[in-house]
């Protein structure tokens, strides 16, 4: 390095400063950072799905009060020192403040994820903490200590929740966000409980709705199209293994499943869909489970779905 | 000849200067946030892509494809040899040669608690591709006795029922069933598998969640804390065990940062 500091170095003629400014350049690209800092470039599986940027104190003041007020409702660890980075979520179309509270030894014990607009949108205690009281002996105990959670955050529920209990790891309980009676699949509040009821994680979404369509198909008419395809997709030896079981409306996010050349991500804005359930049996159950088959309400089209192996 | 030699004199001074600048510019070509590794740690990347494809369906379903893509870079950016495997390579043979040397072991396919005649009792396992519509089980006895014991790092079972509570997987990469939190530590290694039945796109966003948490330096256990935040479609279930604190990265070595 000492060598940079020669005093010819810093004579610099025309042709050696272009040299210079060329190696530099490439210097850029090739650590990425002269990548473009916004979502707008498409995700592609294998590259990076978040680009990642350490806020400094000035910016991160907000974002830090927050994440201290929120930490104190929570029964966080009492944190010696945060860390704030603007994180954008390539795949998931989305940028937030990520807040990571440090311990008094610079170890990591909480995050919490705030929209550019202060709305928290996710928080964990880190760390395996399976609590020492009690552990809450039913669905409706996880459902209140979730409800109170998420009130004394500011956060109202919305909706019927369903509780899993989840073992050792405690519960998971769901309040699925819905427009005039139909889901949002995706969207919601979701609480993860530690057994005995203590908070371990919290995580909200909510999506962009493309305009409902001014008339949608039937349930009939969606199953037709599914099983036309299915006439398609499946082997003729075993199409009858394979059968619809149900449908039902909701708005998904329009993805690649069924056409890979479609984007990798699926889709920001969701679409207003006919969901048909798929089951397979005899030996094409030996790879494939199921299908969910997301048939767009509006124009009957095929927006895509999901694959259970 | 007088003009040529008074050329290179006035280039020499700035041959040291840019091949420092050189030397920078390869250095920062390297793995991001990862840093190489001094030895090669062999890790295998296996995928089913082909009862997912025609012939054996009418579509060719993306996943298999990019979650195999997504674990492979994943493994790469921790340090490893990492291999990718699918289609007639990825066979159950090929699983039983490569894992005596592997220290990391990713497989996405269809995986269940399948009944084993011989034994007459069930092991978790999963099917190879072997590039046709019919696929033998690699079951987890098969692995666990080919590995004799073998020191594990990370290991990622992309299929149903792989982090069951009565999953026998983990045991055949010498991972016990344990899990130890911040101020434990059970060796440099990880195992994560999907609880029951788990559809392809929530598995999808829990695994770009999961290495791009180790990319950025998480470390296993808030990776995995990470990737149970994302927007699942259904009631999803992960499950772990192994050590929360490593960091995931290449190696027998490893320390427990938060036990001293």
């Amino acid at each position: 390095m000492p060598q940079l500091l020669h005093p010819s170095f810093l004579r610099l003629g025309r042709r050696s400063a272009a040299i210079l400014l060329l190696l530099g350049a490439l210097g850029l690209l090739v650590s990425g950072l002269a990548r473009p800092a916004d979502a707008s470039d498409p995700y592609v599986a294998g590259s990076d799905a978040t680009r990642v940027a350490r806020l400094s104190d000035a910016v991160a003041v907000a974002a830090v009060d927050r994440a201290a007020a929120h930490g104190r409702v929570l029964g966080l660890p009492a944190a010696a020192k945060r860390i704030v980075d603007r994180v954008v979520d390539r795949r998931g179309h989305r940028t937030f403040d990520e807040v990571t509270d440090l311990d008094g030894r610079g170890r990591p014990v909480a995050v919490l994820r705030y929209a550019l607009d202060g709305r928290l949108l996710a928080a964990t205690r880190l760390g395996w903490q399976p609590g020492t009281g009690r552990a809450l002996p039913a669905a409706a105990d996880a459902v209140r200590a979730a409800d109170r959670l998420a009130r004394s955050l500011g956060i109202v529920p919305v909706g019927p929740p369903v509780a899993d209990s989840h073992g050792t790891n405690g519960w998971s309980v769901r309040w699925q966000r819905m427009v005039d009676g139909v889901s949002i699949l995706g969207d919601g509040l979701r609480v993860q409980l530690w057994p005995d009821g203590s908070f371990h994680g919290l995580a909200s979404a909510e999506h962009p709705l493309a305009a409902r369509p001014a008339t949608t198909i039937s349930s009939a008419a969606a199953q037709t199209a599914v099983g036309e395809l299915l006439d398609r997709w499946v082997p003729g030896d075993h199409r009858g293994d394979v059968r619809i079981v149900s449908s039902s409306m909701a708005w998904v996010a329009p993805n690649d499943t069924f056409e890979p050349a479609r984007p990798d991500a699926p889709a920001e804005i969701r679409r207003l869909a006919w969901v048909v359930s798929v089951r397979f049996s005899g030996i094409p159950a030996q790879s494939l489970r199921a299908l969910e088959v997301s048939i767009d309400a509006g124009d009957g089209s095929l927006l895509g779905g999901d694959v259970l192996r | 000849m007088l003009d040529a030699s008074r050329r290179r004199r006035r280039w020499r001074p700035w041959i040291p200067p840019l091949l420092g600048i050189l030397a920078v510019l390869i250095g920062v070509a390297g793995p991001a946030g990862a840093g190489p590794v001094a030895a090669a740690y062999q890790a295998t990347a296996d995928s089913n892509e082909t009862a997912f494809e025609p012939p054996c369906i009418g579509w060719d379903d993306p996943h298999p494809e990019r979650m195999l893509t997504l674990a492979t870079a994943g493994l790469k950016a921790l340090g490893y040899d990492a291999r990718a495997y699918k289609g007639a390579a990825f066979t159950r043979g090929h699983v039983l040669n490569r894992t005596v040397g592997d220290w990391s072991y990713y497989v996405h396919s269809h995986g269940d608690y399948y009944w084993h005649a011989g034994d007459q009792r069930r092991y978790t396992g999963f099917r190879e591709d072997s590039g046709d519509c019919v696929q033998s089980v690699v079951f987890s006895k098969d692995i666990k006795d080919r590995r004799v014991g073998r020191q594990t790092n990370l290991v990622v079972i992309s299929t149903c029922s792989g982090g069951d509570a009565n999953t026998t997987m983990p045991g055949a990469f010498g991972i016990a069933k344990i899990k130890a939190g911040e101020l434990q530590w059970a060796g440099p290694k990880f195992y994560v598998g999907y609880v029951g039945e788990q559809f392809d796109n929530d598995e999808e966003a829990f695994e770009v969640t999961f290495w791009d948490a180790l990319k950025r330096g998480k470390g296993v256990g808030p990776a995995f804390e990470l990737a149970m935040l994302e927007d699942f479609t259904h009631q999803f279930q992960a499950d772990w065990w192994g050590s929360y604190v490593w960091s995931g990265r290449a190696g027998p070595g490893g320390t427990c940062p938060n036990c001293v």
